[in-house]
């Protein structure tokens, strides 16, 4: 940081984090007001919860975390994580084809 | 031995070795969340569609919990002006901002703890036709069978003298006094009616909202509680950083900054997974 250019740069990066977590303020919002409304199906309802909340978990990733601007060694790390939480999920959800369930 | 890499970037990652371990820390946290997320799926799934037991919508108090999703998160971004004052060299504004980090962790934990003491002194007696009446009740407004003397019914119960966890058998009462909740009000514990006599015959069992009650309760506090554990634990590095730790600025202030940073890292963390809690257990 003893570059003025780079003390510019990242006073611009906290006034950026200024304005996500406004914008996670309102989103809460938003997820609290939808949750009364009806969609037809509480499914509906499901989804566009989750994926509000994936926005507001990608913001404070990218800008609180600074992944926006960070070294390839993190994200090699990142990948590999997501991948086996995604497995994880779906091994666990794979129990849901088990036919012994269609039993009783 | 000193710990090498802690301000100068390793050539191999990049990076210095905090901001990798911390990720690698994260890495493995998101595994032990994603498992009990996939706990909550399959315990959802799994739940019956009518009943006592159903999952329930809008149970706990949402303004409350919307208003600590607010404080998690302003302290997210009060964590972050707490470094970015490192950064720029000015400590009284770091521990101005991270001290109210701190508080905003301790609001939360506050707020979660009420939040807790209300769910473990509200009940629900199961009865024997399948219905369940849900309310309040104190300790005297259970009376045993005679013989059974002492008894809490609350989430620890003393039933002569053997302390039992967990919820209560219909067969030990003779009648219990239950105050019941307003039927359906938008998950607020809205004016009470006044105490209703049920008899121990017709009564299945009895339960405070504690992890016993139900599958939801059951993972909502594992959750929760889990949650609660990492929100602990971010304010225990922080006041260290704000306190003692505050040390190191004077001899090495780099690396003090990349300290503060890395601790943050956690913190935002601990408010990511808040962010998929709050939506899956107090709105959907």
């Amino acid at each position: 940081m003893s570059d003025t250019h780079d003390l510019e740069h990242f006073k611009k990066n906290v006034k950026a984090c200024i304005v996500v977590f406004a914008l996670l303020m309102v989103l809460t919002l938003v997820t609290v007001l939808i949750s009364f409304h009806d969609f037809g199906h509480p499914h509906y309802n499901i989804a566009i919860a989750l994926v509000i909340a994936t926005v507001k978990a990608l913001m404070v990733a990218a800008y609180f975390m600074h992944l926006n601007a960070e070294k390839r060694t993190i994200f090699r790390i990142l990948y590999f994580t997501g991948a086996f939480a995604a497995v994880l999920i779906f091994v666990t959800l794979w129990c849901f084809a088990d036919p012994i369930r269609f039993i009783h | 031995m000193d710990i090498p890499y802690t301000v100068l970037p390793r050539k191999d990652t990049g990076l210095w070795n905090a901001k990798v371990g911390i990720w690698l820390f994260l890495a493995s946290e998101v595994m032990l969340f994603g498992a009990l997320f996939s706990t909550y799926i399959l315990l959802r799934v799994n739940s019956p569609e009518t009943g006592a037991l159903k999952w329930p919508h809008h149970l706990l108090n949402v303004p409350i919990g919307t208003f600590n999703t607010g404080v998690l998160i302003f302290s997210s971004i009060t964590v972050i002006l707490a470094w970015a004052s490192l950064v720029l060299k000015n400590l009284k504004a770091f521990k101005w901002w991270m001290g109210i980090t701190i508080l905003c962790g301790l609001a939360f934990l506050g707020i979660k703890s009420r939040e807790y003491y209300q769910k473990f002194t509200h009940y629900g007696v199961f009865l024997r036709d399948g219905t369940v009446i849900t309310g309040h009740m104190k300790n005297e407004d259970v009376k045993l069978k005679e013989g059974e003397v002492t008894r809490y019914i609350s989430n620890l119960q003393v039933v002569n003298g053997v302390v039992n966890a967990g919820p209560m058998k219909g067969s030990e009462i003779e009648h219990v006094m239950i105050a019941p909740d307003a039927p359906a009000g938008h998950g607020h514990e809205a004016a009470e009616h006044k105490a209703e006599k049920i008899e121990g015959k017709d009564i299945a069992r009895i339960a405070s909202y504690g992890p016993w009650y139900s599958p939801y309760f059951a993972i909502y506090f594992t959750l929760t509680g889990l949650h609660a554990i990492h929100v602990f634990g971010g304010m225990v590095v922080n006041t260290f950083m704000w306190g003692p730790g505050t040390k190191m600025y004077f001899t090495n202030p780099q690396r003090f900054t990349n300290r503060v940073e890395v601790a943050g890292l956690f913190w935002h963390f601990v408010d990511l997974v808040w962010i998929f809690l709050f939506p899956v257990l107090y709105l959907l």
